[in-house]
C-alpha cells in the first residue's frame, strides 16, 4: 500500500533522513521506533508532502506521491495524527471533526455525518459530551482523542500516527494503545511512530528501528521484541 | 429644545449611515488579518474602483442600481484574489517580513493612477435609486439615500455572517485563521483559503464603494482617506474582533457627524485621529482586541 524508497530529506539544514526505505502492506500496523531526533517526524512529513525529500520516492497505492503537497496527499485517503496534534483551538469539537472530512466536506450529507459521529463516539465517548465545546478547552488527552477522531472520520485507507503518546499521562497512553488495537481489528492500515518501543511493538505487526536518519533494524514485531539490543536501547532494560 | 433634539437625531442617523460604510470597509481588514496577519493597504483604492465601476455600470450601461452593485462586488472579489496572488503571497513567506505593506500599497497607487487615466479627475455623483427625498422623524429630516445604507449594509453583514459561520467555506476560513498547518493536514490548501479571504475583503470594499456613490463625491483619489479611516476603525476596535469593528465603525460615523455639527467640520478628522491615538495609548490591542497568545 505504501512504499518509501531510499528517502533523503532535510530537517531545516540538517540531514534528517539518510536513505530510508519502508514498506507497509494493507491492513498492517507498522511501527517506526527511534529516539528524539532520529528522523521519525521527518519521515511522516515526507510521506505527507510537508517536507520535500531531495532523493527517493514515496509510492502510495501505485501512485508516486513524492512531490505532492500535504493538502493533496491527505485527500488521497491518508490521514495523520501529527506530533504537535494541531487542534483547531478556537473551533468547536464538531467543527474540528468536520474539518476531518477534508474536501468531502461539501458532499457528506447531514445524516451521513451524524452516522459517522455516532460510530466515532463508540470509541471516543467523551467527545460526545463535549461536541459543542471549543476544542481549546479540552484536556490534553481529550485533544488527542479529538485529533485521532478527526483523522478517522474520513474513513482513511492509511493512518499516520506520529507519537500519539507524547506528553500524555500513562493512563491515557494505555487508552490510546487500546484504541489502536480496536482500529487494527477494523482493518485500518497504520504507520505508528513511537519512542515507547514496547508499547509500539505490542500492537504492531512489523517494525523499523531508525537512528540518525537510517534504519538500523527491521523485522516482525515479535522478533524485535526478543531482540536484546532493542531491549537495551529502547525498553530501558 | 425640540430643535436640538431633532438635529441630534438627524446627526446620529446620518452618522450611522456613513458608519455602516466604514464598518463594511473595516471588516475587510479583519477578514485577511485573521487568516495570515496581513491587511490590504490599498483597501481604500478598491473602494474607489468599486465606486467608479458603479458609476460606469449605472450611467453608461444603464444597469439597475442593485444589479450593478452585486456585479461590482463580484468583480472586486476576483480582483481581491488576484491581488493576494500578486502582492501578498510571496511577501509573507518570511513571517517577519513587512514587504506586503509596500506591495499592497503599491497596488493601490497603481489602481488609483489607472482610474485617473480611465475615468479622469472629475468628480461625479450618482442619482440615488431611492430618490432625493427626505425621511421625517421626530422633526428631523434625513435623506432616504443616506438612510438606505443601514438596511443594505445590515443585509450584507448578515449574509457575510451566515457564510462565515455556517458554510464549509466559512469553516475553512476560520480553520485557516486558527491553524494553517492543521488546515493543510486536513486536505485544504491554506493558500487557497487566504486568497478567498482577500477576495471577500475586496468584495466588501466593492460593495462599500458602490453604495457610497449616491451620497459621496466619486473621484480617483477618494480612496486614501476612506481606507485610512477604515483601518483606524479596525485597529482601534482590535483587528481580530469583528464585533468590535462593527461597533467602532458605527461609532466613528456618529462621532464624525457630531464633531462636524457641534464643533467644526474642519476639525472632524483631526479630532477623530486624536481619539485614535488616545485609545491606542491606553489600550494597545484596541478596545475589543485580544492579545494573540502563543499556542503550545
Amino acid at each position: 500500500m505504501l512504499k518509501c524508497s531510499e528517502l533523503f530529506a532535510n530537517y531545516g539544514s540538517v540531514a534528517a533522513l539518510k536513505g530510508i526505505s519502508i514498506e507497509v502492506q494493507s491492513g498492517e500496523i507498522v511501527a517506526v521506533i527511534g529516539s528524539n531526533g532520529a528522523g521519525k517526524t521527518t519521515l511522516i512529513n515526507s510521506i505527507l508532502g510537508f517536507v520535500k525529500p531531495h532523493k527517493g520516492t514515496v509510492i502510495f497505492e501505485g501512485q508516486d506521491i513524492t512531490n505532492i503537497p500535504a493538502h493533496k496527499t491527505t485527500n488521497l485517503g491518508i490521514s495523520v495524527v501529527p506530533e504537535a496534534r494541531e487542534v483547531f483551538y478556537s473551533l468547536t469539537v464538531k467543527e474540528n471533526l468536520r474539518m476531518g472530512l477534508k474536501k468531502e466536506i461539501g458532499k457528506v450529507k447531514q445524516q451521513e455525518l451524524e452516522d459517522r459521529l455516532v460510530h466515532l463516539f463508540d470509541t471516543f465517548p467523551r467527545l460526545k459530551e463535549r461536541i459543542n465545546q471549543q476544542a481549546g478547552t479540552l484536556s490534553g488527552g481529550e485533544q488527542q482523542m479529538l485529533v485521532i477522531s478527526r483523522a478517522l472520520i474520513s474513513n482513511p485507507k492509511l493512518l499516520l500516527l506520529d507519537e500519539p503518546s507524547l506528553g500524555l499521562a500513562p493512563i491515557i497512553v494505555n487508552e490510546i494503545f487500546e484504541i489502536i488495537k480496536t482500529l487494527k481489528k477494523e482493518g485500518i492500515t497504520i504507520v505508528l511512530v513511537e519512542q515507547i518501543a514496547n508499547k509500539a511493538l505490542s500492537v504492531a505487526d512489523k517494525a523499523y528501528v531508525i537512528e540518525n536518519g537510517k534504519i538500523v533494524m527491521s523485522g516482525s514485531a515479535s522478533e524485535l521484541k526478543e531482540n536484546k539490543d532493542i531491549a537495551k536501547a529502547y525498553l530501558g532494560v | 429644545m425640540e430643535e436640538a433634539l431633532a438635529s441630534l437625531v438627524q446627526a446620529i442617523l446620518s452618522g450611522l449611515a456613513i458608519g455602516c460604510l466604514y464598518t463594511l470597509i473595516a471588516l475587510g481588514y479583519n477578514l485577511t488579518y485573521v487568516v495570515n496577519g496581513t491587511v490590504n493597504m490599498g483597501q481604500g483604492q478598491l473602494v474607489m474602483i468599486g465606486a467608479m465601476l458603479m458609476v460606469t455600470f449605472t450611467t453608461f450601461l444603464d444597469l439597475p442600481f442593485f444589479i450593478a452593485l452585486i456585479l461590482v462586488g463580484l468583480i472586486l472579489g476576483i480582483l481581491g484574489i488576484l491581488l493576494e496572488v500578486i502582492s501578498v503571497r510571496k511577501f509573507v513567506q518570511d513571517k517577519t517580513s513587512v514587504n506586503w505593506v509596500l506591495s499592497t500599497l503599491a497596488v493601490g497607487i497603481i489602481l488609483q493612477d489607472l482610474a485617473l487615466f480611465i475615468w479622469g479627475p472629475e468628480e461625479t455623483r450618482l442619482v440615488s435609486p431611492v430618490g432625493e427625498g427626505m425621511f421625517e422623524f421626530l422633526g428631523a429630516g434625513i435623506y432616504w439615500k443616506e438612510l438606505m445604507m443601514i438596511p443594505a449594509v445590515g443585509v450584507f453583514l448578515l449574509l457575510l455572517m451566515l457564510f462565515y459561520l455556517k458554510s464549509h467555506w466559512g469553516l475553512w476560513l476560520r480553520a485557516t485563521a486558527d491553524n494553517k498547518v492543521a488546515t493543510n493536514l486536513n486536505g485544504v490548501n491554506s493558500n487557497y483559503t487566504v486568497a478567498i479571504a482577500f477576495g471577500l475583503s475586496a468584495l466588501l470594499a466593492g460593495l462599500a464603494g458602490g453604495l457610497i456613490t449616491p451620497i459621496y463625491a466619486v473621484f480617483a483619489s477618494m480612496g486614501l482617506s476612506l481606507g485610512l479611516k477604515a483601518i483606524a476603525v479596525a485597529i482601534v476596535a482590535g483587528l481580530n474582533n469583528a464585533k468590535g469593528i462593527v461597533i467602532c465603525g458605527l461609532g466613528l460615523g456618529i462621532v464624525e457627524v457630531l464633531v462636524a455639527m457641534y464643533i467644526s467640520p474642519g476639525f472632524r478628522e483631526m479630532i477623530v485621529y486624536i481619539v485614535v491615538i488616545l485609545i491606542l495609548f491606553i489600550k494597545p490591542n484596541g478596545l475589543f482586541g485580544t492579545k494573540e497568545t502563543i499556542k503550545v
